[in-house]
């Protein structure tokens, strides 16, 4: 089942006429992570920007807001204000900086900032993550679920044990 | 809606994003190669195998498993994508790393920048691992069962 790692090495190097032309064996193995470097990094790019460009438009519109004022009254389950509904929102739907910006104004108790750090760190930039978890050729929908029962399980949790 | 203000914060943003990981990813991929063809990485996965065979992972998933844990899901998927397609991965072991991923990564990162908001850095490190530990062992005993098509190897 498991290979070493010299098997690994032999099927992800460089064709061999490229190879044969670099003596030095560490600038061998510096081109060749390189190129595995650069052949992932355009993979990832790729699917990155797209959905960096469509997250910023949705931010700049009046959706974020409004899903967060209909889940507002719900935090009370795990124990937080209303307000935290945005930061839950833009945290999933944007990233963890712009659910920062919003803890950092809401002037919450430390077991509270918690509380929404650990569901937060369980379930984020779900547009992004989710299409990362595709290009993995994975179970993605899934995975998200699992996210966010996972997410909301150990705020209810959390709420009982910290508060 | 201001349409200059979105255009500049995206392109901004987008070009910071990329710069970002390339200077990240492409290094990382260079230290691996490094490991792996020194053998460091061999010694490594021999010190971690043992614990992460207990939740159902082999050796062959824990380079891309290391690198999301500690740098993050984006990094993760950036090692575990050209093993995937050398199929030098097969799909049970990509959806267990995922699983684990999905729940529990950037630990470094996440962690320090809740820390700086007031938030408990243990409670928020461990919470995310266990979880992630329990929903990666049940993912693990119950695939076998369930006979997805997916899961089987063409």
């Amino acid at each position: 089942m498991t290979e070493s790692s010299e098997a690994v090495v032999a099927r992800l190097s460089l064709p061999s006429k490229l190879k044969s032309k670099i003596k030095n064996r560490h600038g061998q193995i510096t081109i060749d992570g390189f190129f595995r470097g650069l052949e992932s990094y355009w993979i990832l790019v790729k699917i990155m920007l797209p959905v960096y460009f469509i997250v910023t438009f949705l931010k700049f519109t009046p959706v974020l807001p409004a899903i967060a004022n209909f889940f507002s009254p719900y935090m009370q389950i795990f124990g937080l204000p209303g307000g935290a509904a945005l930061a839950i929102v833009l945290g999933n739907a944007v990233n963890l900086y712009a659910a920062m910006a919003v803890i950092a104004t809401l002037g919450l108790s430390s077991q509270q900032v918690t509380i929404l750090a650990v569901m937060l760190g369980i379930c984020h930039s779900l547009p992004m993550e989710v299409t990362i978890t595709q290009k993995m050729g994975t179970k993605y929908m899934a995975l998200m679920f699992i996210r966010l029962i996972a997410s909301g399980l150990s705020g209810l949790a959390l709420k009982q044990i910290l508060l | 809606m201001d349409w200059g203000l979105f255009f500049s914060t995206a392109l901004k943003g987008g070009l910071k994003l990329s710069l970002l990981v390339f200077v990240i990813l492409v290094p990382l991929l260079i230290a691996l190669e490094f490991m792996r063809q020194t053998k460091a990485l061999d010694w490594l996965t021999n010190k971690v195998d043992p614990a992460t065979r207990r939740i159902g992972f082999q050796r062959e998933a824990l380079v891309p498993l290391l690198a999301g844990f500690i740098f993050g899901i984006s990094y993760g998927a950036g090692v575990l994508i050209p093993e995937a397609r050398s199929k030098l991965i097969n799909k049970q072991q990509i959806f267990l790393v995922a699983v684990f991923l999905a729940l529990c990564h950037a630990v470094v990162e996440d962690t320090l920048l809740f820390m700086a908001l007031g938030a408990n850095g243990l409670v928020l490190f461990f919470s995310r691992l266990i979880l992630a530990i329990l929903f990666t062992y049940l993912t693990a005993r119950l695939m076998p069962r369930l006979k997805l098509k997916y899961l089987q190897d063409a």
